[in-house]
């Protein structure tokens, strides 16, 4: 939400915004992000969105992949969207 | 798997946002020791064996946004409601009093057992080991959650630099564990179209050490069509809504 709240952005923007991202903590896990945003003349948008994250802990080793695609259509007042998403969680 | 249906209606102040999700969530087989009774078996003290378990939930979720030139303030809170519990338990043993008694192969049918207790017990070698992993090391969606509110504010340093704080707090449905995120960034241009946005936080977790993290997220926009931002920032609101943080933070 903070792409779209920001007031910096706002009238800067385009049709499609490529995005990719990193972020890791002190307990030794990092995660990966990596997504679109593309939207036609007409209001139509898609959106894929993907990441990989991974947490190494002392006693237990957790890992998530994630998935997310969605239509979107923009009717000016409101909008309208449909969307699918996956996430396989691993433990070891 | 998971499907969203979203909306968005703007109003002269601010746009309010609602999604619905149904979600589908298959567990590993796993381990597992239950009474007799919570089996739905009779003469028979507890049983062992392995379970193969799967739950599906709803999601209802609502949003607020409101944006100015100079500051916006967005909130969201999404509440999952799991209507429907399903395994499958293979007896492997049981006990009658003190004396167990494995069971021969071909011997027992599988058992499909549907009380949300029983499922919950059955599951739990797996829900529990990912307790407090929420929202920090799994994403948000990855994590069986009973809710998640976020509330967030941004504001404009200059015309390209924008300030952000953000707190969120998610319930785990099945672990029992609350934990709460605080975050802050700042966004700013690299270049004429790539931006950099970098984050830094903390969540404190019930079940898990404190976690102190920073990310940075690099995006780049196509300059072919400059002048439609305000409707590419909605649709990014309305994709955005109810995903991970870091999908944003990024």
């Amino acid at each position: 939400m903070p792409v779209a709240a920001s007031a910096a952005e706002q009238g800067s923007s385009s049709g499609s915004a490529f995005f990719t991202g990193i972020e890791i903590d002190d307990q030794e896990s990092h995660r990966i992000d990596l997504g679109m945003a593309l939207e036609s003349s007409r209001g139509t948008g898609f959106d894929l969105l993907g990441s990989r994250s991974a947490a190494g802990a002392a006693s237990l080793d957790v890992s998530s992949t994630y998935a997310f695609g969605q239509l979107t259509q923009d009717f000016g007042r409101f909008g309208l969207g449909a969307g699918v998403r996956h996430v396989r969680d691993e433990i070891s | 798997m998971g499907y969203l249906g979203s909306a968005f209606v703007d109003f002269p102040a601010a746009r309010v946002t609602a999604s619905v999700e149904t979600r589908s969530t298959d567990f590993d087989e796993t381990s597992f020791t239950a009474s007799g009774a919570e089996l739905g078996l009779t003469g028979i003290s507890s049983a062992s064996g392995v379970a193969t378990c799967s739950v599906d939930s709803l999601g209802y979720g609502l949003g607020l946004s409101v944006v100015r030139p100079t500051f916006s303030f967005y909130a969201s809170g999404t509440k999952f409601d799991y209507s429907s519990y399903d395994c499958t338990a293979t007896v492997t043993s049981t006990t009658s009093g003190s004396t167990t008694s494995p069971v021969s192969p071909g011997g027992r049918a599988p058992i499909h057992v549907t009380l949300p207790a029983a499922v919950t017990q059955l599951a739990s070698n797996v829900t529990t080991r990912f307790g407090g992993y929420s929202s920090t090391r799994v994403p948000r969606e990855g994590a069986l959650l009973d809710s998640s509110v976020m509330v967030g504010a941004s504001f404009a340093l200059t015309a390209r630099n924008t300030l952000g704080v953000e707190l969120y707090h998610d319930s785990e449905e099945f672990a029992q564990s609350d934990t709460t995120t605080a975050l802050a960034y700042l966004a700013f241009p690299l270049t004429r179209s790539v931006s950099m946005n970098v984050t830094a936080g903390a969540s404190e977790s019930d079940v898990l050490k404190n976690t102190v993290f920073a990310g940075v997220k690099l995006t780049g926009r196509s300059l072919a069509e400059r002048g439609c931002g305000a409707r590419h920032g909605a649709r990014l609101f309305l994709a955005t809504f109810s995903q991970p943080r870091t999908e944003w933070y990024v």
